[in-house]
C-alpha cells in the first residue's frame, strides 16, 4: 500500500526498528531491576486475604515441570541472577517477534 | 496476573478453555477479513514488546508489584483479531518455556487478559470514541482510561473463576484483587498511552482502532496522510 511513497516506507522500518529496539533494551538490559515482590495475584494470594484463607499453596506445583527456561532464567548459566535473566528475556524476546510474525501471517487479510 | 496450575478447579478450567477456544477461531475468521497485509511486522514487533515488557514487574508499594498486561496495547495496534492471537501467544510461550502461568490455567489467563483485557476493552474504546470528536488526544485519552479499566475487569474476572473454582470466597478476594490491579493498571496506562501516543504521530495507519475499524468510520487514507 505504501509502495508508492518511499518516505512512509522508511518511518514503517523506523517504528519497528524503534518498538524492537525497546523491547530488546528492556529485555536485556532492564530485567534484572524489574521488583522481586509478589505481583497482584500473588500477593493477594499470600498476603491479601485472612490468614486462615490464604491459598499461595495451592499454586506450588506446576502441573509440568519441564519448562526449559523456568522463572525467566537458563539453567545452564547457573546461579548468576544477571546474567541468566538477561539472556532469557532476550531469547523470549526474539522468539515473541518470530512467533508474532509467523501467526500474522497466516492470520491476513487473505482477499485484495 | 498469571494463574498458576491449582488455583482453578477442573470445570472452571475446562469452561475458560472452552471459551477462549472459541474466541480464538472467531478471531481467526475475522483477522482474515480485517488484519490487513502492512500490519504484519508490528504483530512480531507487539509480542516482543508485550514480552519484554511483562517481565518489567514495577513495585507499587506493600510489597506488591505489577507488570504490564498489554493487552489493549495488542488490540489498538492490530484490532481486537490480531490481538487477542498476539496476547495468547506470548501466554502460550510463557507457560510452556518459562513456566509462568499454569497449563491448566492457560484458557482462563487467555480468557481474563486476551478476551476481558484486550477484546472487552478495545471494543469499549471504539464505543467510547463513537461519542468523541475523532481527535488523537481524545483518542489517547479514552486509551489510557481504558487500558487501566482493562486490568481492574481482568483482575475481577480473575476473582470470580477463583471463587466458583472453589478456592476463595468472592466477597473477600474480588475487593482485595480489584484495588491491588487498580494501582497497577495505572503503569498499564502510562505504557500503553506512551507506545500508542508514539506510534500514531510515526504513522497513524499502523493504530488499527484509529485507521482501519470497520465501525468506527474513519477515512484511513486522510489519516495516514494527515
Amino acid at each position: 500500500m505504501a509502495k508508492k511513497d518511499t518516505s512512509k516506507k522508511k518511518t514503517f522500518s523506523v517504528v519497528v526498528i524503534v518498538l524492537l529496539v525497546l523491547s530488546a533494551g528492556i529485555a536485556f538490559l532492564l530485567s534484572p531491576y524489574a521488583s522481586s515482590d509478589p505481583d497482584g495475584l500473588e500477593w493477594v494470594a499470600e498476603f491479601g486475604v485472612p490468614e486462615n484463607l490464604t491459598f499461595i499453596e495451592k499454586g506450588e506445583e506446576a502441573v509440568w515441570e519441564g519448562s526449559p527456561l523456568p522463572d525467566y532464567t537458563v539453567p545452564v548459566l547457573g546461579e548468576e541472577a544477571n546474567i541468566t535473566v538477561m539472556v532469557a528475556g532476550i531469547i523470549g524476546t526474539l522468539i515473541m517477534f518470530g512467533l508474532g510474525f509467523g501467526m500474522a501471517m497466516i492470520l491476513k487479510r487473505s482477499e485484495k | 496476573m498469571h494463574i498458576p496450575d491449582g488455583f482453578l478447579s477442573t470445570p472452571v478450567s475446562a469452561a475458560t478453555y472452552a471459551v477462549s477456544a472459541v474466541t480464538g477461531g472467531v478471531a481467526v475468521y475475522r483477522a482474515k477479513k480485517f488484519f490487513a497485509d502492512r500490519l504484519v511486522p508490528m504483530a512480531g514487533v507487539c509480542a516482543a514488546f508485550i514480552f519484554a515488557a511483562q517481565m518489567m514487574n514495577f513495585p507499587i508499594g506493600g510489597g506488591t508489584s505489577g507488570h504490564f498486561l498489554g493487552a489493549v496495547l495488542a488490540c489498538v495496534l492490530l484490532g481486537p483479531s490480531a490481538g487477542f492471537w498476539v496476547m495468547t501467544l506470548v501466554l502460550v510461550v510463557q507457560s510452556l518455556l518459562f513456566a509462568d502461568g499454569g497449563i491448566t490455567a492457560l484458557g482462563a489467563n487467555v480468557m481474563n487478559m486476551g478476551l476481558v483485557g484486550g477484546i472487552l476493552g478495545y471494543f469499549i474504546i471504539i464505543g467510547i470514541m463513537k461519542l468523541l470528536p475523532k481527535e488523537k488526544k481524545f483518542f489517547l485519552g479514552t486509551v489510557a482510561v481504558v487500558s487501566w479499566l482493562s486490568v481492574v475487569l481482568a483482575a475481577a474476572v480473575c476473582s470470580l473463576e477463583l471463587s466458583v473454582s472453589g478456592t476463595i470466597p468472592f466477597r473477600i478476594v474480588f475487593p482485595v484483587m480489584t484495588t491491588t490491579h487498580a494501582f497497577i493498571g495505572i503503569g498499564e496506562a502510562l505504557i500503553t498511552t506512551a507506545v500508542t501516543a508514539y506510534v500514531l504521530s510515526a504513522r497513524p495507519d499502523l493504530v488499527f482502532a484509529w485507521s482501519e475499524d470497520p465501525t468506527l468510520g474513519l477515512n484511513r487514507e486522510v489519516l495516514a496522510d494527515g
